[in-house]
């Protein structure tokens, strides 16, 4: 047996956790809401629109868009799985913050805490696939493009700091990665490198 | 003008009330991890024994020094069970 994902474990796995957190895949190219989202950003020079529509992966309410096709081979089918994994954890904190969205949009401060809490789990997910750490500093630059200012960025890089050295020590912290690896241990337990669980 | 500065000063003493700890500061608060972030304000970024492995019985831990003075963050206690 190979261990490696195919399209059809990565489209189960998104049609299972979309399920579970009741949501759905939208194509977010075609959707008029994230083209007014992707104005609107722009506008707030918060995000430049094309960057927006074609590069990042956007969650409101119920509804995960994604600027690509499930299990297709335009971004590798390990980064589907943490892009999807990331989503839901902002899905996680929007429902522990009927504020969530509007905090998240105004506030820089918050935007950053919530950006790296997410990305820990992007950390935790390459980590189960391939045993290898981000590169956390890049990982924290990437989010300059989110409106972010240095002091953010510093707090953000220590913070996927901390984190990294847990997940290097094979530790998983993040309850969606928690879920996400049980159920992909157990659907194809010859692929992930954390087998533990 | 005295009334302005007046309000300035208090302003300002508001401001650094809510100033709560110098960012990138790190504290345990039982097995919780905090960060101080960028607006001064700590925020929960771990807790410490929630983490999974990397064995079944593995144990983790807050450290005020994890990784050298006042850096905290989750150790995993060597030999560690939860018995």
């Amino acid at each position: 047996m190979t261990r490696r994902l195919t399209p059809e474990l990565v489209k189960k796995f998104h049609i299972h956790m979309c399920n579970k957190y009741d949501m759905k895949i939208m194509d977010k190219e075609d959707a008029w809401e994230m083209q007014l989202v992707g104005k609107a950003l722009d506008m707030m020079k918060i995000q430049d629109k094309d960057d927006f529509l074609n590069r990042y992966a956007t969650t409101i309410g119920n509804r995960i868009y994604l600027p690509y096709e499930v299990g297709s081979y335009d971004i590798s089918l390990d980064n589907q799985i943490g892009t999807l994994c990331h989503e839901l954890h902002h899905k996680r904190q929007a429902d522990r913050d009927s504020f969530f969205e509007i905090k998240y949009l105004l506030d820089k401060d918050y935007r950053a805490h919530k950006e790296a809490r997410a990305l820990t789990v992007n950390l935790e997910m390459h980590w189960w696939y391939c045993g290898k750490l981000y590169n956390t500093d890049m990982l924290a630059e990437s989010l300059r493009s989110y409106a972010l200012e240095d002091r953010h960025i510093r707090v953000v890089k220590k913070h996927l700091k901390i984190h990294a050295a847990i997940v290097k020590q094979g530790g998983v912290e993040n309850t969606i990665s928690k879920q996400s690896i049980r159920w992909l241990n157990r659907r194809a337990p010859n692929v992930g490198v954390i087998r533990s669980r | 003008m005295v009334r302005f500065s007046i309000i300035l000063l208090f302003l300002a003493t508001l401001l650094y009330a809510c100033e709560e700890c110098e960012p990138e500061e790190t504290k345990c608060e039982g097995d919780k991890l905090y960060l101080c972030y960028s607006d001064g304000q700590w925020e929960k970024i771990d807790d410490c024994d929630d983490i999974w492995g990397p064995e079944e019985d593995s144990v983790w831990i807050c450290d005020e020094d994890a990784f050298g003075e006042d850096e905290g963050g989750c150790v995993l206690l060597d030999g560690g069970t939860n018995d």
